[in-house]
């Protein structure tokens, strides 16, 4: 299949999949994007996804066309504008299925307004969103707290861990830092500034 | 004979009784099929792009500033209309920045306008990030001050989904359902490897069937029991 074609149907499965916020979705584009297709490393997955969600705007929208541009470019070996037609594609198709329903949902929503199916939704479904949100917090810990991924199977059946597994005491005290500070003072300060602090104080100290 | 037949009818006492509210809606919201619809849709572009790019922190941020534009400035919608529809917005797949700019689009002007502000939602990050992935190819990633920024970068990110669990913990976590399927979804994708969008499809299908189903009939049942005894 064409590498546009790939592109349109991944995406237009994360808008799918896409319930109640951005950090939901990370699990899902790591069995996509990393495992599944090999398109990104996990260390650049990370990467793309932490400037994601620097930068303005909504984050799926912004991660999105990050990837759409990467894994275009990666085909088409560093050429622009095959990379902007991905990132196009890409965020177009991420919208489409909401769009789609929001539609469908719009023209009959007076009927029937109370929303008791809506809330349903929601109520069977939050659960596992919270799960997929300690999911992707597991992720981002294991690329940044811990070398590599945490090697449950050695821990539970106590054999020796790998050598390459190593933990990291700085970005343990900036990842609780920077918890404490998003819970404690979310109001003033925002999650992008705190990702900036962050990476000014990685750059000098790590 | 038509005219018999509705004369027979009493429809003018219920037709009162509803319109009423709708006055005094139409006093406090501004009669937008007044205005021009290029004037509409200019409008709708430049405020949610404005939106989209000023206001970080996700969906319901984006959800207040609407509010703002929307119901207090501009008073196109009555107020509490976006709030009201929260469900919904969370409840379609896709962004609720997305989903709810959609809304008043559609409230507003119609399919047309929807389509434009969802545009005018995803356009600027899409242009700056379009940017910053062309700087990003050219960054060193070798250099040790870099690597360092980026690791930093995504400790903090760490602290930010770890923040939205606990904020999100308490709305969500009460009930025999949360506790039971939110460990089984946790253990099930980070270490049996399954599909995260099997447990995502499970959970709708469990809510629907259990809540607008299983429910009912309960109660139904219930029902009956009382009025026998």
């Amino acid at each position: 299949m064409h590498i546009y074609l790939i592109l349109f149907l991944v995406f237009a499965k994360f808008g799918l999949l896409c319930f109640g916020g951005g950090n939901v979705l990370t699990p899902i584009y790591i069995e996509e994007l990393v495992e599944g297709r090999g398109w990104l490393s996990f260390e650049q997955f990370g990467n793309l996804l932490a400037i994601a969600q620097m930068t303005p705007g909504p984050i799926s929208v912004n991660a999105a066309t990050f990837f759409g541009y990467t894994v275009a470019t990666a085909e088409y070996t560093g050429n622009h504008f095959a990379g902007f037609l991905g990132a196009g594609i890409a965020t177009v198709s991420l919208l489409l299925p909401s769009f789609i329903l929001m539609m469908i949902v719009l023209k009959t929503l007076e009927k029937h307004e109370n929303g008791r199916g809506m809330k349903s939704i929601m109520w069977g479904v939050g659960p596992a969103t919270i799960g997929l949100t300690i999911v992707a917090m597991m992720i981002f810990i294991e690329m940044s707290v811990f070398t590599e991924g945490i090697p449950w199977h050695e821990l539970v059946s106590g054999a020796a861990l790998p050598e390459s597994f190593a933990f990291r005491p700085f970005a343990f005290v900036l990842f609780i830092a920077s918890t404490w500070a998003l819970i404690k003072k979310g109001k003033r300060l925002s999650i992008m500034s705190v990702i900036f602090i962050s990476a000014i104080l990685g750059a000098i100290f790590l | 004979m038509t005219k018999n037949a509705s004369d027979s009818l009493p429809p003018p006492l219920p037709e009162v009784e509803e319109e009423k509210p709708c006055v005094s809606r139409e006093v406090e919201t501004v009669d937008v099929s007044n205005i021009p619809l290029a004037k509409r849709l200019g409008l709708l572009l430049f405020l949610f792009m404005k939106i989209a790019l000023c206001v970080v922190g996700g969906g319901y941020a984006i959800i207040a500033a609407a509010e703002e534009t929307f119901e207090q400035k501009l008073r196109w919608l009555p107020k509490g209309d976006l709030l009201n529809h929260l469900p919904v917005f969370q409840t379609i797949p896709g962004l609720i920045a997305g989903n709810s700019a959609m809304y008043v689009g559609y409230k507003i002007a119609g399919f047309l306008c929807a389509v434009v502000s969802l545009i005018a939602v995803a356009l600027p990050s899409f242009i700056i990030i379009s940017f910053v992935a062309v700087g990003f190819s050219w960054l060193p990633t070798d250099n040790p001050h870099v690597q360092g920024a980026f690791l930093g970068v995504r400790s903090a990110l760490a602290g930010v989904v770890a923040a939205t669990v606990i904020k999100s913990w308490p709305k969500i976590m009460h009930g025999c359902w949360a506790w039971l399927y939110m460990p089984i979804s946790l253990i099930g994708i980070m270490f049996f490897n399954i599909n995260a969008a099997y447990f995502l499809i499970g959970g709708i299908s469990f809510g629907v069937v259990f809540m607008l189903i299983m429910v009912p009939i309960y109660k139904r049942l219930f029902k009956k029991a009382k009025e026998e005894k």
